[in-house]
């Protein structure tokens, strides 16, 4: 047991000591310490060695990662949070609003607000198939075997989703079709997001900024 | 630590945490301090139709609906959306449930619904996928979904059960005077 924990202990020390993190980010620093200028050396002249910029902005992007991942593995979603994109459920929601979806193995049941992916559909050449956000408003679960049938419309449509065409040919929708319920909610956060989507220049402008941002930062 | 970027990044990030921590507080109210006492009651005014169609039975039911439901209104409640179900069992499918009508209510002053034969939706049938429908037994739900101005969202519901669809398929002897309602959306159609 006494082992044991030391060894956990020199393993731990190695981890975090000096010699090995300084490898590691030379292995980020693009093979050769020192060959190029670093951003930080233009602004402040030569100070200690630290961490590089490309090293920080690895960790922004890592971390934002992971956060998200975790995110969906929580939900259970594969999209945990979505931006509203249509005005078919106004106006309890409008565009730009953000929602927060959960995903268990709780049959749908009337009444619930379910995210839908329809990935049979037809759709122009390039087109990604966008989520829905719909009410449920029939539901027929079947004895044996437990298929369950739903028929969804949106609140602010005059028909349902069958009647209005955007099942594409499905009568009904079934569980595999389901991406999780809606949960949250969170008006105009999402208007970014759809400034973005609407003109994608803002969006390659935004990224470019935040590189810039994240490599003349001093920390 | 004292460039005007670093106090603005400071700035939005500390604003930003905050209004998120009152955002989760905010609904957290709903939950933990809001006590809501609705008055609900639904029965079928009359059942004007049931009959076979190209895959089940179908219904039409008119209600009387009489839903107070004001104190679900809490600061945080942007809307209800109320909706009635039916739902029943029949031999192929063990739970059958079809809304009928629903309504959204944004004011807590119109939140006391009073309707006597309250006609059909266009938007929603009362369908079933086989031909059982005659002489089941049927509940009728009064469901609300109380949609927030910001956090989670709810739903609670009311049940009334001891109905029954009449035992043989009938029609009303004039089709045409059977009024419908106009649902509650405004896009014609469906956009998704």
């Amino acid at each position: 047991m006494e082992a044991a924990w030391r060894l956990l202990n020199e393993q731990y020390r190695s981890l975090v000591s000096p010699n090995l993190r300084s490898f590691l980010l030379q292995g980020t620093d693009l093979g050769t310490e020192g060959s190029l200028p670093r951003c930080k050396d233009w602004w402040q002249g030569p100070g200690e060695a630290s961490d590089n910029a490309l090293t920080s902005e690895g960790l922004v992007v890592t971390s934002a990662l992971i956060f998200w991942k975790t995110l969906v593995l929580l939900t259970g979603s594969k999209s945990p949070v979505v931006v509203v994109l249509s005005e078919s459920m106004q106006p309890g929601f409008y565009r730009g609003d953000i929602l927060f979806l959960y995903h268990s193995n709780y049959p749908v049941r009337t009444g619930d607000i379910v995210v839908f992916n329809l990935p049979h559909k037809q759709r122009a050449p390039g087109e990604e198939a966008i989520p829905i956000v719909h009410r449920a408003v029939q539901v027929h679960e079947q004895r044996s075997g437990g298929q369950i049938n739903i028929l969804t419309k949106g609140d602010f449509n005059e028909q349902n989703d069958r009647d209005g065409g955007i099942y594409g040919g499905i009568p009904w929708l079934a569980a595999q079709h389901i991406m999780g319920r809606v949960v949250g909610y969170l008006p105009y956060v999402g208007q970014v997001t759809l400034i973005m989507n609407d003109y994608p220049k803002v969006k390659y402008a935004l990224i470019a900024l935040l590189g810039l941002f994240i490599l003349t930062s001093n920390d | 630590m004292h460039s005007i970027w670093h106090r603005l990044n400071s700035l939005l990030t500390y604003g930003s945490t905050v209004l998120l921590a009152v955002c989760i507080l905010t609904s957290a109210t709903d939950f933990l301090v809001h006590k809501s006492n609705p008055v609900v009651s639904v029965k079928p005014a009359k059942i004007e139709a049931v009959s076979r169609g190209p895959e089940g039975d179908w219904a039409w039911m008119s209600v009387d609906l009489d839903a107070d439901l004001s104190s679900v209104f809490s600061w945080n409640t942007k809307q209800l959306f109320v909706s009635v179900m039916a739902s029943f069992s029949t031999p192929k499918n063990h739970i059958n449930e079809a809304v009928i009508w629903t309504d959204i209510i944004t004011d807590k002053a119109k939140a006391h619904i009073q309707h006597v034969s309250l006609p059909p939706q266009w938007a929603y049938t009362l369908s079933a996928q086989d031909y059982a429908l005659r002489g089941t037994p049927f509940n009728l739900t009064v469901s609300w979904d109380v949609m927030p101005i910001v956090g989670a969202l709810y739903m609670q519901q009311r049940s009334f059960s001891g109905f029954q669809f009449p035992s043989e398929y009938f029609k009303p002897p004039r089709p045409g005077r059977l009024k419908q309602q106009k649902p509650p959306g405004q896009i014609p159609g469906a956009i998704v």
